[in-house]
Protein backbone atom coordinates (compact mmCIF):
# COMPACT_ATOMS: atom_id res chain seq x y z
CA UNK A 1 0.00 0.00 0.00
CA UNK A 2 1.31 3.43 -0.94
CA UNK A 3 2.14 5.75 1.92
CA UNK A 4 0.01 8.89 2.20
CA UNK A 5 1.41 12.33 1.50
CA UNK A 6 1.37 13.10 5.19
CA UNK A 7 3.37 9.96 6.02
CA UNK A 8 5.92 10.81 3.34
CA UNK A 9 6.18 14.36 4.63
CA UNK A 10 6.77 13.07 8.16
CA UNK A 11 9.53 10.79 6.86
CA UNK A 12 11.04 13.67 4.89
CA UNK A 13 10.99 15.79 8.04
CA UNK A 14 12.91 13.01 9.76
CA UNK A 15 15.58 13.30 7.07
CA UNK A 16 14.44 10.89 4.34
CA UNK A 17 15.36 12.31 0.97
CA UNK A 18 13.59 9.55 -1.06
CA UNK A 19 10.36 10.35 0.77
CA UNK A 20 10.59 13.96 -0.36
CA UNK A 21 11.47 12.89 -3.89
CA UNK A 22 8.29 10.84 -3.95
CA UNK A 23 6.35 13.94 -2.92
CA UNK A 24 8.05 15.86 -5.73
CA UNK A 25 6.97 13.28 -8.28
CA UNK A 26 3.42 13.33 -6.92
CA UNK A 27 3.04 17.10 -6.86
CA UNK A 28 5.30 18.69 -9.49
CA UNK A 29 2.79 18.43 -12.30
CA UNK A 30 -0.12 19.40 -10.06
CA UNK A 31 1.76 22.49 -8.90
CA UNK A 32 2.72 23.30 -12.46
CA UNK A 33 -0.91 23.35 -13.58
CA UNK A 34 -2.03 25.12 -10.43
CA UNK A 35 0.44 27.97 -10.94
CA UNK A 36 -0.45 28.42 -14.57
CA UNK A 37 -2.11 31.72 -15.24
CA UNK A 38 -2.39 34.00 -18.19
CA UNK A 39 0.43 36.32 -17.07
CA UNK A 40 3.20 33.73 -16.79
CA UNK A 41 5.25 31.76 -19.26
CA UNK A 42 5.87 28.01 -18.82
CA UNK A 43 9.50 28.74 -18.00
CA UNK A 44 8.46 31.09 -15.19
CA UNK A 45 6.08 28.50 -13.82
CA UNK A 46 8.75 25.79 -13.83
CA UNK A 47 11.03 28.15 -11.91
CA UNK A 48 8.25 28.75 -9.43
CA UNK A 49 7.57 25.02 -9.00
CA UNK A 50 11.25 24.42 -8.35
CA UNK A 51 11.39 27.28 -5.87
CA UNK A 52 8.31 25.96 -4.09
CA UNK A 53 9.82 22.51 -3.61
CA UNK A 54 13.14 23.95 -2.46
CA UNK A 55 11.39 26.10 0.10
CA UNK A 56 9.23 23.18 1.23
CA UNK A 57 12.31 20.94 1.54
CA UNK A 58 14.18 23.47 3.66
CA UNK A 59 11.17 24.08 5.87
CA UNK A 60 9.75 20.57 6.05
CA UNK A 61 10.46 20.58 9.78
CA UNK A 62 7.75 23.21 10.20
CA UNK A 63 5.08 21.07 8.55
CA UNK A 64 2.41 19.83 10.95
CA UNK A 65 1.59 16.18 10.01
CA UNK A 66 -1.90 16.59 11.51
CA UNK A 67 -2.83 18.74 8.52
CA UNK A 68 -3.02 17.91 4.85
CA UNK A 69 0.33 18.11 3.09
CA UNK A 70 -1.26 19.48 -0.08
CA UNK A 71 -2.70 22.46 1.83
CA UNK A 72 0.72 23.28 3.23
CA UNK A 73 2.47 22.90 -0.12
CA UNK A 74 -0.10 25.02 -1.95
CA UNK A 75 0.21 27.70 0.72
CA UNK A 76 3.97 27.85 0.07
CA UNK A 77 3.34 28.02 -3.69
CA UNK A 78 0.74 30.79 -3.40
CA UNK A 79 2.99 32.91 -1.20
CA UNK A 80 5.92 32.55 -3.56
CA UNK A 81 3.72 33.32 -6.55
CA UNK A 82 2.43 36.49 -4.89
CA UNK A 83 5.89 37.68 -3.91
CA UNK A 84 7.16 37.01 -7.42
CA UNK A 85 4.30 39.04 -8.89
CA UNK A 86 5.15 41.89 -6.54
CA UNK A 87 8.83 41.85 -7.42
CA UNK A 88 7.94 41.77 -11.09
CA UNK A 89 5.79 44.86 -10.63
CA UNK A 90 8.61 46.62 -8.79
CA UNK A 91 11.24 45.67 -11.38
CA UNK A 92 11.94 48.63 -13.71
CA UNK A 93 11.55 48.17 -17.44
CA UNK A 94 14.80 47.62 -19.34
CA UNK A 95 16.00 50.60 -21.31
CA UNK A 96 16.94 48.59 -24.37
CA UNK A 97 13.70 47.61 -26.14
CA UNK A 98 15.42 44.71 -27.90
CA UNK A 99 16.51 43.30 -24.58
CA UNK A 100 13.06 43.72 -23.12
CA UNK A 101 11.43 40.49 -22.05
CA UNK A 102 7.68 40.26 -22.60
CA UNK A 103 6.52 38.22 -19.66
CA UNK A 104 2.83 38.94 -20.14
CA UNK A 105 1.18 38.38 -23.48
CA UNK A 106 -0.24 41.25 -25.45
CA UNK A 107 -3.92 41.39 -26.46
CA UNK A 108 -3.26 39.72 -29.82
CA UNK A 109 -1.26 36.94 -28.17
CA UNK A 110 -4.00 36.46 -25.58
CA UNK A 111 -6.55 36.13 -28.36
CA UNK A 112 -4.46 33.54 -30.17
CA UNK A 113 -3.97 31.64 -26.92
CA UNK A 114 -7.72 31.77 -26.23
CA UNK A 115 -8.35 30.35 -29.70
CA UNK A 116 -5.86 27.54 -29.10
CA UNK A 117 -7.56 26.67 -25.85
CA UNK A 118 -10.94 26.55 -27.51
CA UNK A 119 -9.59 24.20 -30.14
CA UNK A 120 -7.94 21.99 -27.53
CA UNK A 121 -11.29 21.60 -25.83
CA UNK A 122 -10.01 21.31 -22.26
CA UNK A 123 -12.06 23.43 -19.90
CA UNK A 124 -8.95 24.32 -17.84
CA UNK A 125 -7.37 26.01 -20.82
CA UNK A 126 -10.32 28.37 -20.91
CA UNK A 127 -10.25 28.77 -17.14
CA UNK A 128 -6.62 29.86 -17.47
CA UNK A 129 -7.75 33.07 -19.16
CA UNK A 130 -9.46 34.13 -15.92
CA UNK A 131 -7.83 35.95 -13.00
CA UNK A 132 -5.14 33.87 -11.22
CA UNK A 133 -7.16 33.74 -7.98
CA UNK A 134 -10.28 32.55 -9.85
CA UNK A 135 -8.32 29.89 -11.70
CA UNK A 136 -6.55 28.74 -8.55
CA UNK A 137 -9.71 28.46 -6.46
CA UNK A 138 -11.29 26.29 -9.16
CA UNK A 139 -8.17 24.14 -9.34
CA UNK A 140 -8.08 23.54 -5.60
CA UNK A 141 -11.81 22.76 -5.52
CA UNK A 142 -12.10 20.49 -8.56
CA UNK A 143 -8.63 19.17 -9.36
CA UNK A 144 -7.45 18.78 -5.79
CA UNK A 145 -10.96 18.18 -4.40
CA UNK A 146 -10.14 20.29 -1.38
CA UNK A 147 -12.96 21.24 0.96
CA UNK A 148 -13.72 24.95 1.30
CA UNK A 149 -12.06 25.09 4.71
CA UNK A 150 -8.75 23.80 3.34
CA UNK A 151 -8.90 26.14 0.36
CA UNK A 152 -9.45 29.02 2.76
CA UNK A 153 -6.36 27.97 4.70
CA UNK A 154 -4.23 27.71 1.56
CA UNK A 155 -5.38 30.98 0.06
CA UNK A 156 -5.39 32.87 3.36
CA UNK A 157 -9.04 33.76 2.96
CA UNK A 158 -12.16 33.24 5.04
CA UNK A 159 -14.40 30.27 4.12
CA UNK A 160 -17.12 32.73 3.09
CA UNK A 161 -14.62 34.58 0.92
CA UNK A 162 -13.70 31.30 -0.78
CA UNK A 163 -17.38 30.46 -1.38
CA UNK A 164 -17.95 33.87 -2.95
CA UNK A 165 -14.85 33.44 -5.13
CA UNK A 166 -15.97 29.96 -6.22
CA UNK A 167 -19.48 31.20 -7.01
CA UNK A 168 -18.14 34.09 -9.10
CA UNK A 169 -15.51 31.96 -10.83
CA UNK A 170 -18.07 29.35 -11.88
CA UNK A 171 -20.40 32.06 -13.21
CA UNK A 172 -17.54 33.69 -15.09
CA UNK A 173 -16.36 30.39 -16.55
CA UNK A 174 -19.91 29.55 -17.62
CA UNK A 175 -20.12 32.92 -19.35
CA UNK A 176 -16.76 32.36 -21.09
CA UNK A 177 -17.92 28.98 -22.35
CA UNK A 178 -21.09 30.49 -23.75
CA UNK A 179 -19.62 33.55 -25.46
CA UNK A 180 -18.85 32.96 -29.16
CA UNK A 181 -15.30 33.46 -30.33
CA UNK A 182 -14.80 36.61 -32.47
CA UNK A 183 -12.36 34.88 -34.83
CA UNK A 184 -13.72 31.38 -34.62
CA UNK A 185 -13.79 29.38 -37.80
CA UNK A 186 -16.48 26.88 -38.66
CA UNK A 187 -14.69 24.00 -36.93
CA UNK A 188 -14.19 26.01 -33.74
CA UNK A 189 -17.74 27.26 -33.82
CA UNK A 190 -18.83 23.66 -34.07
CA UNK A 191 -16.61 22.77 -31.10
CA UNK A 192 -18.16 25.57 -29.04
CA UNK A 193 -21.62 24.45 -30.08
CA UNK A 194 -20.75 20.94 -29.02
CA UNK A 195 -19.51 22.18 -25.64
CA UNK A 196 -22.69 24.22 -25.16
CA UNK A 197 -24.80 21.22 -25.92
CA UNK A 198 -22.91 19.32 -23.21
CA UNK A 199 -23.44 22.08 -20.67
CA UNK B 1 -33.13 39.29 -6.34
CA UNK B 2 -34.97 36.15 -5.27
CA UNK B 3 -33.19 34.08 -7.90
CA UNK B 4 -29.73 35.41 -6.99
CA UNK B 5 -30.33 34.42 -3.38
CA UNK B 6 -31.34 30.89 -4.39
CA UNK B 7 -28.39 30.67 -6.78
CA UNK B 8 -26.07 31.54 -3.92
CA UNK B 9 -27.65 28.71 -1.93
CA UNK B 10 -27.21 26.36 -4.90
CA UNK B 11 -23.57 27.36 -5.19
CA UNK B 12 -23.08 26.79 -1.47
CA UNK B 13 -24.61 23.33 -1.75
CA UNK B 14 -22.37 22.51 -4.72
CA UNK B 15 -19.28 23.41 -2.70
CA UNK B 16 -20.25 21.78 0.56
CA UNK B 17 -21.95 18.72 -0.89
CA UNK B 18 -24.87 19.29 1.47
CA UNK B 19 -28.45 18.91 0.19
CA UNK B 20 -30.37 21.99 -0.95
CA UNK B 21 -32.64 23.79 1.50
CA UNK B 22 -36.42 23.27 1.40
CA UNK B 23 -37.17 26.82 0.16
CA UNK B 24 -34.60 26.57 -2.64
CA UNK B 25 -36.03 23.23 -3.68
CA UNK B 26 -39.51 24.78 -3.82
CA UNK B 27 -38.14 27.67 -5.87
CA UNK B 28 -36.50 25.25 -8.33
CA UNK B 29 -39.87 23.68 -9.07
CA UNK B 30 -41.10 26.96 -10.57
CA UNK B 31 -37.87 28.56 -11.84
CA UNK B 32 -36.49 27.18 -15.07
CA UNK B 33 -33.44 29.52 -15.04
CA UNK B 34 -32.33 28.42 -11.59
CA UNK B 35 -32.79 24.75 -12.54
CA UNK B 36 -30.50 25.45 -15.48
CA UNK B 37 -28.02 27.16 -13.15
CA UNK B 38 -27.90 24.06 -10.95
CA UNK B 39 -27.52 21.73 -13.90
CA UNK B 40 -24.69 23.80 -15.42
CA UNK B 41 -22.96 24.03 -12.04
CA UNK B 42 -23.00 20.27 -11.57
CA UNK B 43 -21.96 19.63 -15.16
CA UNK B 44 -19.16 22.18 -15.00
CA UNK B 45 -17.86 20.60 -11.79
CA UNK B 46 -17.73 17.19 -13.46
CA UNK B 47 -15.95 18.66 -16.52
CA UNK B 48 -13.41 20.48 -14.38
CA UNK B 49 -12.61 17.32 -12.40
CA UNK B 50 -12.39 15.11 -15.51
CA UNK B 51 -10.30 17.58 -17.51
CA UNK B 52 -7.94 18.07 -14.57
CA UNK B 53 -7.24 14.35 -14.50
CA UNK B 54 -6.57 14.52 -18.25
CA UNK B 55 -4.06 17.30 -17.73
CA UNK B 56 -2.37 15.44 -14.91
CA UNK B 57 -2.09 12.34 -17.06
CA UNK B 58 0.61 13.97 -19.19
CA UNK B 59 3.77 13.39 -17.19
CA UNK B 60 6.48 16.04 -17.19
CA UNK B 61 9.66 14.14 -16.33
CA UNK B 62 11.89 17.09 -17.23
CA UNK B 63 10.29 19.15 -14.48
CA UNK B 64 10.82 16.35 -11.95
CA UNK B 65 14.47 16.01 -12.88
CA UNK B 66 14.96 19.74 -12.66
CA UNK B 67 13.56 19.85 -9.12
CA UNK B 68 15.62 16.82 -8.06
CA UNK B 69 18.78 18.48 -9.36
CA UNK B 70 17.94 21.68 -7.52
CA UNK B 71 17.55 19.67 -4.32
CA UNK B 72 21.04 18.25 -4.80
CA UNK B 73 22.63 21.67 -4.95
CA UNK B 74 24.04 22.84 -1.62
CA UNK B 75 21.86 25.48 -0.10
CA UNK B 76 23.40 28.84 0.53
CA UNK B 77 21.42 31.35 2.54
CA UNK B 78 20.80 34.53 0.66
CA UNK B 79 23.43 37.05 1.57
CA UNK B 80 24.44 40.42 0.29
CA UNK B 81 27.78 40.47 -1.57
CA UNK B 82 30.59 42.10 0.44
CA UNK B 83 31.28 45.66 -0.53
CA UNK B 84 34.69 46.19 -2.11
CA UNK B 85 36.77 48.67 -0.14
CA UNK B 86 38.26 51.47 -2.23
CA UNK B 87 41.94 52.09 -1.67
CA UNK B 88 42.82 55.00 0.63
CA UNK B 89 44.83 56.92 -1.93
CA UNK B 90 41.78 56.98 -4.21
CA UNK B 91 39.87 58.75 -1.47
CA UNK B 92 42.43 61.51 -0.87
CA UNK B 93 40.73 64.26 -2.93
CA UNK B 94 37.40 63.41 -1.33
CA UNK B 95 38.88 63.55 2.17
CA UNK B 96 40.62 66.89 1.43
CA UNK B 97 37.38 68.39 0.12
CA UNK B 98 35.49 67.13 3.17
CA UNK B 99 38.09 68.63 5.52
CA UNK B 100 37.96 71.98 3.71
CA UNK B 101 34.19 72.03 3.87
CA UNK B 102 34.31 71.26 7.59
CA UNK B 103 36.75 74.15 8.26
CA UNK B 104 34.66 76.62 6.24
CA UNK B 105 31.51 75.49 8.01
CA UNK B 106 33.00 75.83 11.49
CA UNK B 107 34.40 79.30 10.77
CA UNK B 108 31.07 80.47 9.36
CA UNK B 109 29.29 79.26 12.45
CA UNK B 110 31.91 80.99 14.63
CA UNK B 111 31.42 84.28 12.82
CA UNK B 112 27.65 84.42 12.91
CA UNK B 113 27.22 82.99 16.39
CA UNK B 114 25.17 85.14 18.80
CA UNK B 115 27.51 86.93 21.24
CA UNK B 116 26.63 86.91 24.94
CA UNK B 117 26.24 90.19 26.94
CA UNK B 118 29.14 91.29 29.15
CA UNK B 119 27.46 90.58 32.46
CA UNK B 120 27.02 87.01 33.52
CA UNK B 121 23.56 85.63 33.96
CA UNK B 122 22.10 86.34 37.39
CA UNK B 123 19.99 84.17 39.49
CA UNK B 124 16.33 85.13 38.74
CA UNK B 125 15.58 85.69 42.46
CA UNK B 126 18.62 87.87 42.85
CA UNK B 127 17.61 89.75 39.73
CA UNK B 128 14.23 90.40 41.31
CA UNK B 129 15.76 91.75 44.53
CA UNK B 130 18.12 94.03 42.70
CA UNK B 131 15.28 95.31 40.60
CA UNK B 132 13.25 96.09 43.69
CA UNK B 133 16.14 97.96 45.33
CA UNK B 134 16.71 99.93 42.18
CA UNK B 135 13.05 100.83 42.03
CA UNK B 136 13.02 102.04 45.66
CA UNK B 137 16.08 104.18 45.19
CA UNK B 138 14.56 105.63 42.04
CA UNK B 139 11.38 106.41 43.94
CA UNK B 140 13.35 107.99 46.73
CA UNK B 141 15.23 110.09 44.27
CA UNK B 142 11.97 111.07 42.63
CA UNK B 143 10.34 111.95 45.98
CA UNK B 144 13.28 113.87 47.59
CA UNK B 145 12.58 117.40 46.16
CA UNK B 146 8.98 117.27 47.31
CA UNK B 147 10.04 115.88 50.64
CA UNK B 148 12.37 118.79 51.20
CA UNK B 149 9.72 121.32 50.29
CA UNK B 150 7.15 119.63 52.51
CA UNK B 151 9.50 119.68 55.51
CA UNK B 152 10.30 123.34 54.94
CA UNK B 153 6.63 124.12 54.60
CA UNK B 154 5.97 122.23 57.81
CA UNK B 155 8.63 124.28 59.58
CA UNK B 156 7.12 127.52 58.32
CA UNK B 157 3.67 126.55 59.44
CA UNK B 158 5.03 125.51 62.81
CA UNK B 159 6.79 128.81 63.36
CA UNK B 160 3.73 130.74 62.22
CA UNK B 161 1.60 128.78 64.59
CA UNK B 162 4.04 129.42 67.44
CA UNK B 163 4.04 133.08 66.73
CA UNK B 164 0.29 133.31 66.61
CA UNK B 165 -0.01 131.33 69.81
CA UNK B 166 2.39 133.56 71.67
CA UNK B 167 0.55 136.61 70.52
CA UNK B 168 -2.78 135.19 71.49
CA UNK B 169 -1.59 134.15 74.93
CA UNK B 170 -0.36 137.66 75.64
CA UNK B 171 -3.55 139.32 74.61
CA UNK B 172 -5.55 136.84 76.60
CA UNK B 173 -3.46 137.57 79.67
CA UNK B 174 -3.85 141.18 79.14
CA UNK B 175 -7.59 140.94 78.83
CA UNK B 176 -7.91 138.75 81.90
CA UNK B 177 -5.97 141.09 83.82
Amino acid sequence: MNPTDEELAARAAAGSRPAFEELVSRYSLRLFHFLRSRSQSDEDIEDLVQETFLKAYRNIGRYDPQRRFSTWLYTVAIRLSISRQRSRRERPLPLDPEGAEHTSPGPQESLVRAEETRAAGNIWLIARTMKPSEYQVLWLRYAEEMPVKEIARSMKKSPVGVRVLLHRSRMKLGKKLREPSPTAGLAEAAAVEHRLSIL
Amino acid sequence: MKCSLHRWNISKALDSGEPLGRLTKLHLVDCEACREFLRIGEEMGRHLADDASLLLGDAKPALNNRVQQALDEPWKPASTPPLSRPKLWQLRPVLAAAALLAVVGVSLIWMVRPRPAGMPELDPLLQLKTGRANLISMLQRAESPYQKEISELRKTIQSTADYLASRFDTSLGENNQ
